[in-house]
C-alpha cells in the first residue's frame, strides 16, 4: 500500500486524470447496464400482464368450441382460462366505448359482429424470457384448430418493443466492449508512466534479488485499485443520478406508472462489475509489467546506454 | 567461489570485450581487480551478478553456473552474493535503514529479525547514528557504507564491488577499504574493480590486471 501512496505522490495529476477517465467510462457502463436491465424487467412486466384471447368464428359449433377448450385446458403453460360468450363481449365493449359513441347501446346488431373467445394469460411457471416464443407458437397451432377465427395477443407491438430492447442489448454491449477496452488502455498508460517513474527502483530491486512477481506485484495492485475505485465512485455516481432520475419520474410523469418497477443494479451485477474492473485493472498492468520487467531490467538499460 | 573458465565475450559489431578469460578466486579471498576504462571490468562484473551471459565458456559464482542460468534462477543467485557501486543504487525515497533492509524483506524475513540485524550492520557500517535519514542527506562515503551494508546484511558468499570509491576522496577511500576487509575478515569472499592503482600498491592484496579483455596479471 505504501508503494501505491508513493506513486500517488509522485504523479498525482496523471493519477487524478486516469481516475477521472476510468470514472467516467465506468460511469456511461454503469448507465447502460441500467437502461438495459430496466427496459428488459418493463418488458417482461408487460408481459406478465398480456392476456391471450382466442377468437371463434361465426360457424364454430359447440364441438368445436368443447374442442378448443379442451386443448387448451391441457396445455401447463396456460393460466385463468375463460370462456367468454357473444353476449358478454358485447356488453364489455359497450361499457369500454359508452363515452365514445352512445349510439353503440342501441345497436342490435353488433352482437353479429362480435365473436365469443376464449381469453387467458400464460402461466407464472412460463420464463418471461420466453414467454413471446411460447405466445407464438401456441397461436400458430391454435389457428389450425377448427372453429378458430383469429388469435390475438398484442403481438404487434410486443415485436416492436423486443426488437428495440435486443437491439439495445447489442448496442450497449458493443458500447461496453469498446469502453471497457478503452479503459484498459488509460490503466495501461498510467502504469506504463509509474513503471518508467520507477525504472531505477525495479533495477535496484533486482540487483538484491527480487523475483519478478514481487516487482510486478506493487503494479498489479496499483492498477487493481485505481480500477476499483474509479468504479465504485462511477457506481455511486450513477445511483444519484438514478435517484434524481427516478424523483423526475415519480413528480412529472407519475401517469407512466414507472417508478415502482424501475430498479438500480442488483447486488451481484454491482459486485460483478466491481471485479470486472479490478480484473481488467489487473489485466491492463500485467501486458505492462511483464514486458518491462523480466529480470534483466538493469542490463536491458545498459545495452540500450551503449547502443 | 569464483571460476571463470575460456571465458569470452563478443557484442554485436564484433566487440570482442573479454577474450579467454580463465581465473578462479576461492572462498574469503580478496581480490583486486584493474584496468584502463574499456578493458572489460565492467563487463566481467555483469557476469559475475548475473546481469549479462557469456558469449562461450563457463563462469561459475557461488555454486551457480551462470552461462545457464534460467530467469527463474537469476534472483535466487542474486541473494547469493553482494554487489556494491560507484553511483551506489540506493533508493532515493527509503531511508538507510530501508534501504539496508531491502534484501532481507526480499527474503521475506520476519520484522524482529530484519530489525535486529539491519541495525547490527548499520553499527558495524559507523551509520547506525543516520539509520533513519533520507540517503540525500547523508556524505557519499555515507552512502557508499550505506550500499556496502545492504550488500553484506544478507551474509553473501561473495562480495563484488564496481568502483566503489571512484567518486570519494582519499580518506573516504581508505575508510570503504578497511570496511571491504572487515568483510573479508568474516568469511565473505570480496572482489573490488578499481583503476586507482596507488590503492591496489599500498593494500598489497591479490590483483588480477585486465587489457583488451584478457587477463594479463594475477598476483600480488
Amino acid at each position: 500500500m505504501n508503494t501505491i501512496f508513493t506513486s500517488f505522490r509522485n504523479h498525482a495529476k496523471l493519477q487524478l486524470a486516469t481516475l477521472l477517465v476510468l470514472t467516467a467510462s465506468f460511469s456511461v457502463i454503469s448507465g447502460v447496464l441500467l437502461v438495459t436491465t430496466n427496459s428488459q424487467k418493463i418488458l417482461t412486466l408487460w408481459g406478465e400482464s398480456l392476456q391471450m384471447s382466442v377468437y371463434l368464428s361465426e360457424e364454430a359449433t359447440t364441438e368445436n368450441t368443447s374442442a378448443v377448450q379442451k386443448y387448451l385446458q391441457e396445455n401447463t403453460n396456460i393460466d385463468k382460462l375463460k370462456f367468454v360468450k357473444k353476449e358478454e363481449a358485447l356488453l364489455q365493449f359497450r361499457d369500454q366505448m359508452a363515452s365514445y359513441a352512445p349510439d353503440l347501446m342501441d345497436d342490435r346488431d353488433l352482437l353479429k359482429f362480435i365473436p365469443a373467445s376464449f381469453q387467458f394469460s400464460m402461466s407464472k411457471a412460463v420464463n418471461p424470457a420466453e414467454q413471446l416464443q411460447v405466445m407464438k407458437d401456441l397461436s400458430v397451432q391454435l389457428q389450425v384448430q377448427p372453429g378458430v377465427e383469429e388469435v390475438s395477443y398484442g403481438q404487434d407491438w410486443i415485436k416492436s418493443y423486443s426488437a428495440i430492447t435486443s437491439g439495445l442489448e447489442w448496442v450497449g454491449g458493443a458500447f461496453i466492449l469498446i469502453i471497457f477496452i478503452s479503459a484498459g488502455f488509460v490503466m495501461s498508460n498510467s502504469i506504463q508512466s509509474s513503471i518508467e517513474q520507477r525504472r531505477s527502483e525495479i533495477e535496484v530491486l533486482e540487483l538484491v534479488g527480487a523475483t519478478s512477481q514481487y516487482i510486478r506485484r506493487p503494479f498489479l495492485i496499483e492498477a487493481a485499485f485505481l480500477a476499483g475505485t474509479s468504479c465504485a465512485a462511477a457506481l455511486a455516481l450513477s445511483y444519484g443520478l438514478f435517484s434524481s432520475s427516478l424523483n423526475y419520474l415519480k413528480t412529472q410523469v407519475s401517469f407512466l406508472q414507472l417508478t415502482q418497477h424501475l430498479e438500480f443494479l442488483q447486488i451481484g451485477m454491482i459486485l460483478g462489475l466491481l471485479a470486472f474492473a479490478m480484473m481488467l485493472g489487473l489485466f491492463s498492468a500485467w501486458l505492462c509489467v511483464s514486458r518491462i520487467n523480466t529480470g534483466w531490467a538493469a542490463n536491458f538499460r545498459l545495452k540500450k546506454a551503449k547502443a | 567461489m569464483i571460476h571463470f573458465s575460456h571465458v569470452y565475450k563478443t557484442y554485436p559489431g564484433s566487440v570482442h570485450a573479454l577474450r579467454d578469460v580463465d581465473l578462479k578466486i576461492e572462498k574469503g579471498e580478496f581480490v583486486f581487480l584493474t584496468g584502463p576504462s574499456g578493458a572489460g571490468k565492467t563487463t566481467l562484473f555483469k557476469m559475475l551478478s548475473a546481469f549479462d551471459q557469456p558469449t562461450s565458456g563457463q563462469v561459475e559464482v557461488a555454486g551457480y553456473n551462470l552461462g545457464e542460468i534460467s530467469n527463474q534462477e537469476v534472483p535466487f543467485f542474486r541473494r547469493r552474493i553482494g554487489v556494491v557501486f560507484q553511483d551506489f543504487k540506493l533508493l532515493k525515497d527509503r531511508t538507510l535503514f530501508e534501504n539496508v533492509a531491502l534484501p532481507l524483506l526480499i527474503k521475506g524475513e520476519r520484522v524482529t529479525h530484519i530489525q535486529r540485524r539491519v541495525n547490527e550492520v548499520l553499527e558495524q557500517v559507523g551509520l547506525g547514528h543516520r539509520a533513519h535519514q533520507l540517503p540525500e542527506f547523508v556524505s557519499g562515503g555515507e552512502q557508499q557504507r550505506t550500499a556496502i551494508a545492504r550488500a553484506m546484511i544478507h551474509q553473501p558468499g561473495v562480495l563484488i564491488a564496481d568502483e566503489p570509491t571512484g567518486n570519494l576522496d582519499p580518506k573516504l577511500t581508505e575508510d570503504i577499504m578497511d570496511l571491504l576487509e572487515r568483510v573479508c575478515a568474516q568469511g565473505t569472499t570480496v572482489f573490488v574493480a578499481t583503476h586507482d592503482h596507488e590503492l591496489v600498491r599500498r593494500r598489497k592484496k591479490r590483483t588480477i590486471a585486465i587489457l583488451g579483455g584478457q587477463v594479463v596479471k594475477d598476483g600480488i
